[in-house]
């Protein structure tokens, strides 16, 4: 069974991660659908516990016990990546699809040098003569922002800063060329001028690698600035997907205009901020019907019983939400 | 114009760094390094910086919380420094203080009644029956129902944390507040809430805010002026309009550049290049030279002083003195 691709690079269908704790099953992900195109960037925006981080592990099937992968399908370059062996998804990670980590002090291994890991990186996928790794290294570190290349590959990890060691892995992860490069809440850690910094080079490096995006995160702000199509997470559902002028200027699920006005802006004068009252629910007694709805200010009494289907209301505009079925 | 409620005078705070076979101090983090400043009376002051920028220091040496190497700080015309530990003690009162991480600050073996009791207790404001009414006041004042009072920490979310801290923080109805990121460790969704609450106790206690935080937009909504820090030092002060809307230090425009919009994306952004440099050995001159895109020769060798350029609008930079 092989769908048509339809210019998408990634299709995740029905997917469900569930974490098996002593307390019961978390559905950090249930049944979310979406796809990525060709040269898309992507991004996926959710608070804290809304499963945006378990969904790009599942992609890269790095889930580990207690959680597993239940249901569902994702589709790459034709095949499922759901019924690969692991051998098989070793070769697909990091060089067909890359990914990089929030955190990236601690994502380095801090006792070999940058060059070495990245050697190590390209070394795995690519056949290269030992003498040109080298080459290939400075090449890498050169096109990702690290001035005077062929002395800092011989650094450690502790001998950069924080927006250096992001410069690092970004360098790992496009030294194979992927096709979809995961990069979850890539600046989150690192401060304004160097999240612009991180962000600039990003814009660069895609236009160069042809490579598809899938950025995860919290922060509107941080989407704008790169991604072409947003999709809303909440308490592991997807609840809306638009490009990115519909979600900004003609969102319509209520959780999606409540976090848009509940932030507030630089270019916007505010005295009170607009409230979402109520706390981000635990995923392992997830409300019933819609999980937003004990927060919601449109609920109405079957938002409780009734789960909303994901609908398209225009032409690349889902919304799951009572009000639009 | 208002009067100041604390003025800060070229405060510094220098921790040591030790090293060798002796552990001699081998040198000094310059945390902070000659600030001086004022929180108008009802005011909010924001305070920006980027990570290790030193504002958490000021914010705590500014309440004498840790103890500042030199420089004076000045609480409604008193010399703070000079006073007795027991007189300090009575001060803590007016002056109180809502931390970062909420999931730090409060200990996790007392109940809520008791992490709101205790500086009852200690400043003696009320006792038996008088003390658990003024608790349950302050709960609900912050959001907060009294069947949470006998609930220990773990049992609240992030955000009801913090709302246990500043009911904490309201107990000696305090006339200044320093907020330290008060929102940086929350969920999006509840930041909102929280920020409106300090907004809305503002205007019911009448405190002066020191509101500290890296994050741009949650000042300005906060604020009535603001201060930006770099290195250990200040860069510019402005009511919050002018910061914004005409910021004048080079460092300041780019991290007003450097801001994501939502719904927005931004052309021509400055991009500072190189990192923040360490506060152990700090750059000669203007610590923003070796990353500032309007740096003259002067810039390396003279530290700049904080000028006021226009009324009410300082700026430490050199090439900003003329105008």
């Amino acid at each position: 069974m092989k769908p048509p691709t339809n210019g998408a690079v990634l299709r995740i269908n029905d997917l469900k991660t569930y974490y098996y704790i002593a307390e019961g099953v978390v559905k950090a992900i249930d049944r979310v659908s979406m796809k990525i195109n060709e040269e898309e960037a992507l991004g996926i925006v959710g608070e804290s516990g809304c499963g945006k981080s378990t969904l790009a592990h599942s992609i890269l099937r790095l889930i580990r016990k207690p959680g597993k992968i239940v249901g569902g399908e994702i589709w790459f370059e034709g095949e499922n990546l759901l019924r690969k062996s692991e051998g098989e998804m070793r070769k697909i990670r990091g060089s067909k699809i890359a990914m990089v980590f929030q955190n990236p002090t601690s994502s380095l291994n801090p006792v070999f040098t940058i060059g070495s890991q990245i050697a190590e990186a390209i070394k795995l996928h690519q056949n290269v003569q030992k003498h040109e790794m080298k080459e290939k290294v400075i090449d890498i570190l050169g096109k990702v922002g690290i001035a005077s290349p062929s002395q800092r590959m011989k650094d450690y990890p502790h001998e950069y800063s924080g927006g250096m060691c992001q410069r690092a892995m970004m360098a790992m992860a496009l030294s194979c060329n992927p096709k979809l490069l995961i990069a979850d809440e890539p600046t989150t850690n690192l401060d304004v001028t160097i999240q612009a910094q991180i962000l600039d080079l990003v814009r660069i490096l895609r236009k160069e690698f042809n490579a598809s995006i899938l950025l995860i995160g919290h922060d509107f702000g941080v989407m704008s600035e790169l991604c072409d199509r947003i999709v809303v997470m909440y308490s592991g559902k997807v609840v809306e997907s638009a490009d990115l002028k519909t979600i900004f200027e003609g969102a319509k699920h209520p959780y999606t205009n409540a976090l848009l006005e509940s932030i507030p802006r630089i270019n916007v004068e505010k005295d009170r901020l607009h409230v979402i009252p109520g706390d981000v629910p635990e995923l392992i007694k997830p409300p019933p019907g819609c999980r937003f709805h004990p927060r919601c200010e449109q609920a109405t009494e079957a938002c409780g019983k009734e789960e909303p289907a994901i609908i398209e209301i225009e032409k690349g505009h889902e919304v799951a939400c009572l009000l639009y079925n | 114009m208002s009067e100041a409620i604390l003025e800060v005078e070229d405060l510094k705070k220098h921790f040591p760094v030790y090293g060798g076979v002796l552990r001699r101090q081998v040198a000094a983090v310059h945390a902070v390094d000659g600030v001086s400043f004022d929180i108008k009376k009802g005011e909010t002051t924001g305070l920006v910086g980027e990570s290790g920028c030193g504002k958490t220091t000021l914010g705590r040496t500014a309440l004498h919380l840790i103890k500042p190497t030199s420089g004076t700080v000045r609480y409604m015309g008193r010399d703070i420094s000079k006073l007795s530990a027991k007189k300090m003690r009575r001060l803590r009162l007016e002056m109180a203080m809502v931390f970062q991480d909420p999931y730090a600050s409060l200990n996790p073996r007392m109940t809520i009644a008791d992490i709101i009791g205790e500086p009852i207790d200690i400043h003696h404001l009320a006792k038996g029956a008088e003390k658990e009414k003024r608790i349950m006041e302050l709960l609900e004042r912050v959001g907060l129902v009294p069947y949470h009072l006998y609930r220990y920490p773990h049992e609240f979310s992030g955000g009801q944390k913090q709302r246990i801290g500043i009911a904490r923080a309201l107990v000696g109805n305090p006339k200044l507040l320093v907020a330290d990121e008060p929102v940086s460790s929350l969920d999006v969704s509840v930041r909102a809430q929280i920020l409106n609450l300090l907004k809305d106790l503002q205007k019911d206690y009448g405190f002066s805010c020191l509101y500290i935080s890296h994050d741009l937009s949650t000042v300005k909504h906060m604020s009535n002026r603001v201060a930006v820090m770099y290195v250990g030092k200040l860069v510019e002060l402005a009511p919050v309009k002018d910061i914004f809307d005409a910021p004048r230090h080079p460092y300041t425009r780019a991290l007003m550049s450097a801001i994501p919009v939502p719904g927005q994306r931004r052309e021509n952004r400055i991009i500072l290049k190189g990192n923040v440099p360490t506060p152990i050995n700090p750059p000669t001159g203007c610590r923003f030279h070796p990353r500032c895109y309007e740096c003259q020769p002067e810039c390396a060798k003279d530290e700049p002083e904080l000028i006021e350029v226009e009324k009410e609008h300082f700026v430490a930079c050199h090439s900003k003195k003329s105008t």
